[in-house]
């Protein structure tokens, strides 16, 4: 996008000034210039101020507006003066090191200059106009900064430097060890400089994207969207973010955009790809869902099993990509990919289609069919009531498929241990709640448990009440997890990197309780929620019975206790998150005062209230 | 002597709040109740005037009934039986 001249040209005297700062720390550095380290140190103020009048004039700019491509835009510029102010003060921490350090130039070695050189020709790129060529120049840039901090890290390597900074040597240090750790120093500046020399990169390229994203990102992306960018698109492609789960994936829709581009900025190297795949949802251009991210579900089932319901039109402006797009870490993409593909290879169709998968080092990108349709949280605050109870009917249906299909007899492992997990998580939820772990209350002769106590006990006689039979289990049912189409009535499932054989009630557990958190108060979705429980109760029930699950209503009640408690984590309203610590602390007192065995237990009814 | 509390919320039916209410009758039955939370304790002696306020609301989304007691420990009630009367002198 077009830039606004006051910023431009501040950007640009910040570019050229920090070349000839970076020209000045060289000069000190190598060549012991006493005038140059004194001109950089006087210049440092200046730099500063320059950042400054950008970040300022950034921030303008946004009080103005509050449009994407804007916020983007300065949020990328605001980050590039960061940068520049901080390779300022990089450089003067060089040339204070060493101004007055004897053979610094013998230190630094010869390399040292063309590592500079390759700094200041990279930033010189700024000064070329890079608002009309940013792909190129922000690829170029992050290049070689990659390069500049793999050769530095084989020049630690290969000199030991990294040793000789982490001994801990005693007394006076001789002139070798002196030297050894100013070269560290200098070989650590270099790579801070190399990295900064990254973002400036990345935040360059973000800029022509309209979207933040990391040159890892970006170039995971580059190696799967061959798989979609075949003949059918003509126009550009963009991208848009649709967020970040807690482990660090990165997840974006593909979206066509003629006036943006993606393919634009994506690296050459794309157009020469001989990917040809195919996926049906991307040539047709439909998409599918794209809250992939964080899900929780919830879903209101009727209690009527035996019929499909007649799904109802959709008529949902909700966006639609060509794709799903997701970074992160390898273990967890490969294992996502493969769950894919298992669920799909069970129940064609349940789970988004794979479309490409590439991996590189730790990290993996996964492209995968984007599915049409609502998530159930949307539908739940679309509070339509006869909509949202069709969905309900249709996800229990689908449920029942799955678990009468998948069933099998229950390995000793495959219990939810709902106790385990909820300790699992007990630090996580008493660092944001310590109040939750207080000590048990005597009063008179009565004990009122602690919550550790309750866990113990119920974790002991979980072990009592072990499922017989295990199924497919989605493993993170949250209502974002679920989607729904309602043209064909068919629930689809995402984000299922989770997903094993195991009781069907960690399923239930958890898609009960991420309706409840949803932190609402209109009584209209309260109601719904509440419905959504009573329905997926019934549903549950009636499963169980054909099923002879004997034992269902005690693990349904440490699943909802599990999941209630885990999930004030994420809370830090006090009285929402009591209010489902209390749910789940009392269910947990109930199971403790049942007596044996937890056969006869029945779900106390008034938990099902939303 | 610095304050010493016991305190506690959660979720209870209605047969598990009588209870622990039978515990505090009991309590001031006998004139004397603990209650104990780890390492805080709090002895409590409810004796002579006891202060009885009874609270009850009824919202469309809440009710409440909350019962406060409160009475002065026997110490420093002795403590004030102690103390030289009051006396107002005229010339």
């Amino acid at each position: 996008m077009e830039l606004p001249n006051t910023i431009t040209e501040n950007l640009r005297f910040l570019t050229i000034e920090i070349c000839n700062q970076l020209n000045r720390a060289c000069a000190c550095i190598t060549a012991s210039d006493t005038q140059e380290a004194a001109a950089a140190l006087d210049k440092y103020d200046y730099i500063v101020n320059l950042s400054t009048i950008v970040q300022n004039h950034c921030v303008e700019e946004l009080s103005r507006s509050n449009k994407k491509p804007i916020i983007v835009a300065m949020g990328c510029v605001f980050n590039m003066a960061a940068c520049f102010n901080r390779i300022g003060s990089a450089a003067v921490k060089m040339i204070h090191h060493f101004q007055d350090y004897p053979g610094a130039e013998l230190v630094a070695g010869k390399k040292t200059a063309r590592y500079f050189l390759t700094l200041i020709d990279a930033i010189k790129l700024l000064d070329t106009g890079f608002v009309n060529k940013s792909r190129d120049v922000g690829h170029n840039i992050c290049d070689r900064a990659d390069a500049m901090v793999i050769e530095l890290d084989d020049l630690a390597a290969s000199e030991q430097l990294r040793e000789s900074h982490t001994n801990d040597i005693e007394g006076v240090l001789t002139i070798a060890e002196k030297n050894a750790k100013s070269k560290y120093f200098l070989v650590f500046m270099l790579e801070q400089l190399a990295h900064e020399l990254l973002v400036l990169g990345e935040a360059v390229l973000s800029l022509e994207n309209a979207e933040f994203m990391t040159i890892r990102q970006l170039r995971a992306l580059n190696s799967t969207l061959p798989a979609v960018a075949n003949e059918a698109f003509f126009g550009g492609l963009a991208i848009e973010k649709i967020g970040e789960t807690r482990s660090g994936c990165f997840i974006s829709g593909i979206t066509e955009d003629k006036n943006r581009g993606l393919n634009k900025a994506l690296d050459h190297d794309a157009a020469d790809n001989n990917h040809t795949a195919k996926n049906p949802a991307v040539n047709n251009g439909t998409a599918n869902n794209s809250s992939e991210v964080n899900a929780e579900n919830n879903t209101v089932h009727s209690s009527d099993q035996d019929e499909q319901v007649e799904p109802q039109p959709d008529n949902a402006d909700s966006p639609e990509y060509l794709a799903i797009f997701k970074e992160g870490k390898k273990e967890k993409l490969k294992v996502e990919k493969k769950q894919f593909e298992a669920w799909n290879e069970l129940f064609p169709g349940m789970a988004p289609k794979v479309i490409a998968y590439k991996k590189q080092g730790k990290t993996a990108a996964l492209l995968v069919e984007y599915v049409k349709g609502k998530t159930f949280e949307q539908l739940l605050f679309a509070a339509n009531q006869d909509a949202l109870k069709i969905a309900v009917t249709n996800i229990c249906q689908t449920l029942d498929k799955v678990w009468v299909q998948t069933q099998r007899e229950a390995e000793p492992e495959q219990a939810a241990s709902f106790m385990k997990q909820l300790n699992k998580r007990l630090r996580a939820v008493t660092r944001i709640h310590p109040e939750y772990d207080a000590s048990a209350v005597q009063i008179g002769r009565q004990t009122i448990p602690s919550l550790r106590q309750l866990i113990e006990r119920c974790n002991q006689l979980e072990d009592t009440i072990r499922p017989t039979f295990s199924v497919f289990t989605h493993g993170d049912f949250n209502i974002d997890n679920i989607i729904y189409d309602s043209n064909d009535g068919r629930p689809r499932f995402i984000d299922l990197h989770r997903s094993k054989y195991g009781d069907y009630l960690q399923d239930i557990s958890v898609f009960m309780v991420s309706n409840f958190r949803v932190q609402v108060v209109d009584p209209d979705i309260r109601n719904n929620i509440s419905r959504v429980l009573q329905s997926l109760y019934q549903f549950v029930c009636q499963f169980a019975e054909k099923q002879q699950d004997l034992t269902m209503q005690a693990r349904l009640a440490l699943g909802l206790a599990r999941s209630y408690i885990t999930s004030t984590r994420f809370v830090l309203d006090d009285g929402f998150a009591n209010e489902m610590f209390f749910r789940g602390r009392y269910l947990m007192e109930k199971i403790v005062e049942t007596p044996e065995p937890l056969t006869h237990f029945v779900l106390p009814q008034e938990i099902l209230r939303g | 002597m610095s304050k010493k509390q016991v305190k506690h919320e959660s979720y209870q039916d209605s047969a598990s709040v009588v209870r622990y209410l039978e515990e505090v009758i009991d309590g001031l039955n006998k004139g004397h109740i603990i209650l104990t939370s780890g390492s805080d304790v709090v002895d409590l002696e409810p004796n002579g005037l006891i202060q009885m306020q009874i609270n009850a609301t009824q919202r469309k989304s809440r009710h409440q009934l909350s019962v406060k007691l409160q009475w002065m420990p026997k110490d420093a009630a002795q403590q004030e039986d102690s103390e030289e009367p009051l006396t107002i002198k005229t010339d």
